[in-house]
């Protein structure tokens, strides 16, 4: 704008306006008496008091109007008029006219272009108007008064030229008062942040003494602002010792700039001493009221215009260099929040790193500890891919960490292949895989044996990255087991196999041991009579012989040498006679002494031929001719049975083979038989009558939903599955039943018991009937029912699974082994 | 089982005696297998057409046949049973048989290995042949049975011999072998010495070795050996269930400290007449043991129970009609003591009778018989005489004596009198 009106404020205008009105009636009471006093009033009476009349009017009516140009206007308009009426009052001097600069420059205070576009008017009005027709009363010179017009342009003109001088200086003005209300702005918007900050701040003057403190500074110190004002930041700076609590500690009473004890002076001198040059300070302070806080202090000088250098070495006193420092402010920030903080996540840093280094230590021990392990463990995630093992496992599987479950390629490992195929069919059916027994032949041909288990993870514990997640995290893991991840363990129970194996061979020959005396007696009484019949049937024939010689030598001629030798040699009284009733007798002794001899040959052929069955270690799963073995078990324990009891067993023609393991299953019918001989036995004692054992053995089809149960793997086997096809509807029943002593409730329901037995000490081991069950369920995969009544007897019947005609053999990597 | 020579009994003994029991012997053979029964039968018949035999299948049977033959008065001289039967097994038929005919010799013969059964089968039973058996030796052995029981004529007797299945021990000594039986830190040595000290439990000891259940192929003749063979564990686990070795009280008509010390003494002066002498070891032993179990008769007869149905009671016991070393000789035999021992004991029959101290004085002087008698028997003899005449004469060597028993060897005595002096020494 080319003439602005440069923004008073209310309370700058005001006073001017005051001064001003009273300039005016001043201004009017001086022309008034000049007005009465000089005689060249009386030349022009009227204008000098009707300008008088009207300048006073101004001032008078200068209260009615409201707003202020009008009122400035007005008191313009009269301090106009009073010059006006100065001037006629003087009679035209020439030199009277400067007032109208004075009024002018006295309007100039308005800083308002109106009453000054209304002087210049006015003015030239005036001089224009009663210039020209009262040169007289206008102008004192001639020259004026002859061409008034001209001087009264003139005086316009000049008037104009000082209205713009004003102007000019309004706008210089108005530009340093904008640069000063910005600044001033700048400063209230600073002050304003300085006034609301947490930081205390702390304005001080170049030798230390407080100027100005803000509000956290009071919050902070505990000095208000009126108390720090005047004193030096050093006074009220109280350090805490390093190490001890500090004097002030207790001290809330406030202090004395001389109270204080040279110590804490020194210290806190110190402090800002160090502030000031630069370095980072962080001390432990008191506050006024004596509680402790952590304080960071940075101390910058402030230059003339404003400038902070913060590396300026200031000096406390009076500087006599750094002329250019005109403060110094200094910035106060309670650290004890982040002292704590940083403290803290130091603590938890520090513990962090312990635990890293318990974790680690504890890693190691648990990596030791695997690697230890004469197992393999490994553990593959939901997608197969493994995440960690031990070095057993890494050595026979050849896989490393991230590799996926073999494929199988290296054929030379069976093992590899059996955990591969395993792994890949427990992560697809989410079920556990345990104990599958997997044999592998080893370079130089020796079979090593393996329990291989395969279990899915629990289901809140994911492997896919390395820190665990629960369940909510992984939906899917928590609806299905199987997508956690696995852990393989595969033992070598080599020599756990052929202990077992020892063992049962030991188990074997001990039944078989205990029959031992049995089987003796029914080897000795046949060997008893057939060697007193043969000695008889010798004898006979001896006697028969030498009878028929001398008969013969009887019925030669008596010359004959041969026969009178004969003679001789046997004499009348040795000589056999053999007469009718005695080759009666021999005609039916010998023949009959011959046959039960045969029979009892017969017999003890049939005893040592099921020993020798009985005693072989057998060949591990093969095909069983049941009859054949229930009929060698029968010889076998015929001692067991043969004083009390019968034994009544028709053989099934149709009964077949079946598949399983003979040796252990023969066993398992030879406790059975001997435990209902010694049941009949027991009954006998007490309710004498004949005992009976009866056996059969059928095929019967399984009931519909019946399934027979899947088969496990036993040790001893290659790994292979036997897969029940769908013709194998039949099982094998074999029952036992005596009339012996039967068992009640409480002894049927610990049968089974390992060490469980009814007999005397050194009679029975309590070992049969766990044998029997464990071969029947486990090993062959069938059940074994008990039927009892007490008093009248025992059934139990024995059922086996058979596998149907064909034999459903497939080798393990291609099927996975049905899961138990 | 007995696999000495053949018997030698010879005619000095009375063969007529013995052939007429021979002929008359009546057998009884027991056994579930009627095979075996035949082929016995078939054998004896060939073998011994002269004894009366019966084959029986059935336990019952048999017993009811012995009662009645017992009743009668014609008791059956052997049965011979197997173990294992059905109904009645052995064990019950036998000591239904002591009881009811006690003379019978008892025998078992059975192809049973079942150890516990059978050592619980040695008490009612004499004698035990396992199976198979060659019939020759059984016949043998039964054979000399039968002709050293026909030395024994007295049917009562011969009752209260066979009846006899335990022999009364001395109280103190029986008890120091059940505890020593008990005592899981005793040592052969210890057991051996306790047994030693008491006739019957030499002889019981002695008879369990005989069997021929343990298949020993010598005669067994000392406690010592016996306990060796046999192990200390089973000997002890005999002793302590009573299976051997029962506490079997004497009734008041003998000494049994008397007759045992009588038997100690006078074993270790055989003992010592033998080591001076230089006497084969089986020599030795057969003497020693036959002078331990020369008075064993008199042992068996103080058992009280045994007794022939309807027998006379014990206090009023008819004399004897034959001398102790007869009877002792009838016992062992059917013991199946071998034919050693049983021999010696026959030789040295003194032809005295069984009452107490008769023998005083008639030992040394009282033999007026030509018959020859091994030197064994000489020493046995003597030294039995010494004991019991230096006995019951407490002092003097018996000098005496010794003028009049000019076939005794000097040393002799002097070794007895040795024995004596130690002897009565310790006993001091």
């Amino acid at each position: 704008m080319l003439v602005p009106r440069v923004e008073l404020t209310t309370q700058s205008w005001s006073r001017r306006h005051a001064a001003l009105r009273t300039v005016l009636w001043l201004h009017l009471a001086l022309v008034t008496l000049v007005a009465v006093l000089s005689h060249s009033a009386h030349d022009h009476p009227g204008l000098t008091w009707g300008f008088v009349a009207g300048a006073f009017l101004s001032a008078a009516l200068g209260h009615l109007p409201q707003r202020q140009r009008s009122k400035a206007v007005l008191t313009s308009v009269g301090l106009l008029l009073c010059a006006d009426a100065l001037v006629h009052a003087s009679g035209g001097q020439t030199d009277m006219h400067f007032d109208f600069f004075v009024v002018l420059a006295l309007i100039g205070l308005y800083q308002d272009w109106v009453p000054f576009a209304l002087a210049v008017c006015l003015v030239a009005l005036h001089h224009g108007v009663v210039g020209v027709l009262m040169p007289h009363a206008v102008y004192s010179s001639p020259l004026a008064q002859a061409h008034p017009v001209r001087y009264a342009a003139l005086h316009a003109g000049f008037v104009l030229a000082m209205c713009a001088a004003q102007v000019a200086y309004w706008r210089y003005t108005a530009a340093a008062d904008d640069e000063l209300r910005t600044a001033r702005a700048h400063a209230e918007l600073l002050a304003l942040v300085a006034q609301n900050t947490d930081n205390a701040v702390v304005i001080t003057d170049p030798a230390g003494v407080v100027t100005w403190v803000n509000d956290a500074y009071t919050r902070m110190t505990g000095y208000s602002r009126a108390e720090a004002v005047g004193r030096t930041r050093r006074s009220m700076l109280h350090v805490v010792p390093i190490g001890g609590a500090g004097q002030h500690e207790k001290d809330t009473t406030g202090d004395t700039d001389a109270g204080g004890p040279r110590a804490d002076d020194a210290l806190a001198g110190e402090v800002i001493r160090r502030a000031m040059a630069g370095e980072p300070v962080e001390v432990e302070v008191f506050a006024r009221d004596g509680s402790r806080y952590w304080m960071d202090l940075e101390v910058r000088a402030i230059h003339a215009g404003l400038q902070t250098t913060p590396h300026e070495h200031a000096v406390e006193r009076a500087p006599t260099h750094a002329t250019s420092t005109t403060g110094l402010i200094g910035i106060e920030r309670d650290v004890t929040a982040r002292r704590r903080a940083d403290e803290q996540a130091r603590e938890a840093s520090a513990h962090a790193l312990v635990l890293a280094g318990e974790l680690d230590a504890e890693k190691q021990v648990l990596s030791a500890v695997l690697s230890s392990l004469p197992h393999l463990v490994a553990w593959r995630d939901a997608d197969g891919t493994l995440q960690g093992c031990n070095d057993i496992y890494a050595r026979q599987v050849q896989a490393e960490a991230g590799s996926p479950i073999s494929a199988g390629e290296n054929r030379e490992s069976a093992l590899e292949a059996a955990i591969a195929a395993a792994e890949r069919s427990v992560l697809a059916s989410g079920r556990a895989l345990r104990d599958q027994a997997v044999t592998v032949t080893g370079p130089i041909g020796d079979r090593v044996q393996y329990l291989l288990t395969v279990t899915p993870l629990d289901e809140d514990t994911s492997l896919s990255n390395t820190t665990t997640h629960p369940a909510t995290e992984h939906p899917t893991s928590a609806v299905d087991g199987s997508r956690s991840g696995i852990v393989t363990v595969a033992t070598d129970v080599t020599r756990v196999a052929d202990l077992e194996r020892q063992l049962s061979q030991a188990h074997r020959l001990e039944s078989l041991g205990q029959l031992a005396a049995g089987i003796a007696h029914e080897i000795n009484t046949p060997i008893q009579f057939i060697s007193d019949n043969t000695r008889y049937v010798a004898d006979t024939v001896t006697d028969l012989l030498a009878a028929l010689a001398s008969t013969r030598a009887t019925s030669m001629p008596v010359g004959d040498t041969k026969a009178a030798s004969l003679r001789e040699a046997d004499g009348p009284q040795d000589a056999p006679t053999l007469d009718e009733q005695d080759l009666d007798h021999l005609s039916r002794e010998v023949p009959q002494a011959l046959a039960e001899s045969l029979e009892g040959l017969d017999r003890v052929a049939r005893i040592v031929r099921a020993m020798k069955e009985f005693s072989h270690p057998g060949h591990g799963l093969a095909d069983i001719d049941l009859n054949h073995a229930i009929e060698a078990t029968i010889q076998i324990s015929r001692n067991e049975w043969k004083h009390v009891s019968d034994v009544a067993f028709d053989p099934d023609p149709h009964l077949g083979f079946i598949s399983g393991y003979e040796g252990e299953l023969k066993q398992a019918l030879l406790n059975l038989v001997v435990n209902a001989a010694h049941a009949i036995r027991e009954r006998q004692q007490s309710a004498p009558g004949p005992g009976v054992i009866r056996i059969t053995a059928h095929r019967r089809p399984t009931a519909p939903g019946g399934a027979p149960p899947r088969g496990t793997i036993a040790p001893g086997t290659v790994a292979a599955c036997t897969v029940p096809s769908a013709a194998a509807s039949e099982v094998v029943e074999i029952a036992v039943t005596d009339n012996g002593t039967g068992m009640t409730d409480d002894v049927c329901r610990r049968v089974f018991d390992p060490f469980f037995t009814t007999k005397p000490v050194g009679k029975g081991t309590g070992q049969g009937m766990t044998l029997v069950h464990h071969v029947i369920t486990v090993k062959h995969a069938g059940t074994v029912t008990i039927r009892t009544a007490p008093g009248k007897g025992t059934t139990i019947t024995v059922t086996l699974p058979t596998t149907g005609p064909g034999h459903d053999r497939r080798p393990a990597t291609d099927l996975p082994c049905p899961p138990q | 089982m007995d696999t000495s020579s053949p018997a030698a009994i010879t005619d000095a003994h009375g063969s007529a005696i013995g052939a007429r029991a021979a002929e008359q012997a009546h057998i009884v053979f027991v056994d579930d297998e009627a095979m075996v029964l035949s082929g016995l039968r078939r054998s004896l018949s060939r073998l011994r057409r002269d004894w009366t035999t019966e084959f029986l299948e059935f336990p019952e049977q048999a017993l009811t046949s012995i009662r009645e033959r017992a009743e009668a008065g014609r008791p059956v001289d052997v049965v011979v049973s197997d173990f294992r039967m059905p109904g009645m097994d052995g064990l019950e038929l036998l000591e239904s048989i002591q009881r009811c005919s006690p003379s019978t010799a008892r025998v078992i013969l059975s192809g049973q290995a079942d150890a516990d059964v059978l050592l619980s089968s040695m008490r009612p039973s004499h004698m035990f042949v396992s199976k198979p058996c060659d019939t020759d030796a059984l016949v043998r052995v039964l054979d000399r049975l039968l002709r050293v029981r026909a030395l024994v004529e007295d049917e009562d007797l011969r009752a209260r011999l066979g009846g006899a299945s335990a022999l009364p021990k001395a109280p103190e000594i029986y008890l120091a072998l059940q505890r020593l039986s008990r005592d899981p830190a005793a040592s052969a040595a210890d057991v051996v010495a306790v047994i030693e000290q008491d006739v019957a439990l030499t002889a019981e000891l002695l008879k369990l070795t005989n069997s021929a259940f343990f298949g020993l192929n010598q005669p067994v003749t000392s406690p010592e050996r016996a306990v060796g063979l046999l192990g200390l564990d089973l000997v002890q686990g005999l002793a302590a269930s009573g299976a051997l070795f029962s506490p079997v009280d004497a009734d008041a008509s003998i000494d049994v400290a008397r007759v045992r010390q009588v038997a100690l003494r006078s074993t270790s002066i055989v003992r010592q007449i033998a080591r001076a002498g230089d006497w084969e070891r089986d020599e030795t032993s057969d003497a020693a043991l036959a002078a331990m179990l020369h008075d064993i008769g008199h042992l068996a007869l103080a058992t009280g129970p045994a007794r022939a149905g309807g027998g006379a009671t014990p206090e009023a016991a008819p004399a004897p009609a034959c001398s102790v070393a007869r009877a002792s000789a009838l016992l062992l035999a059917t013991w199946g003591f071998s034919a050693g021992v049983v021999d010696l004991l026959l030789d040295c029959d003194l032809d005295g009778d069984l009452a107490e101290g008769s023998g005083r004085g008639a030992g040394m002087a009282g033999r007026t018989g030509p018959q020859m008698r091994s030197r064994s028997a000489a020493a046995l003899q003597f030294a039995r005489a010494y004991v019991t005449d230096v006995a019951a004469t407490t002092t003097g060597s018996g000098d005496s004596a010794q003028a009049g028993a000019p076939d005794v060897p000097q040393e002799w005595w002097a070794v007895a009198a040795a024995v004596h002096d130690a002897s009565t020494d310790a006993a001091r």
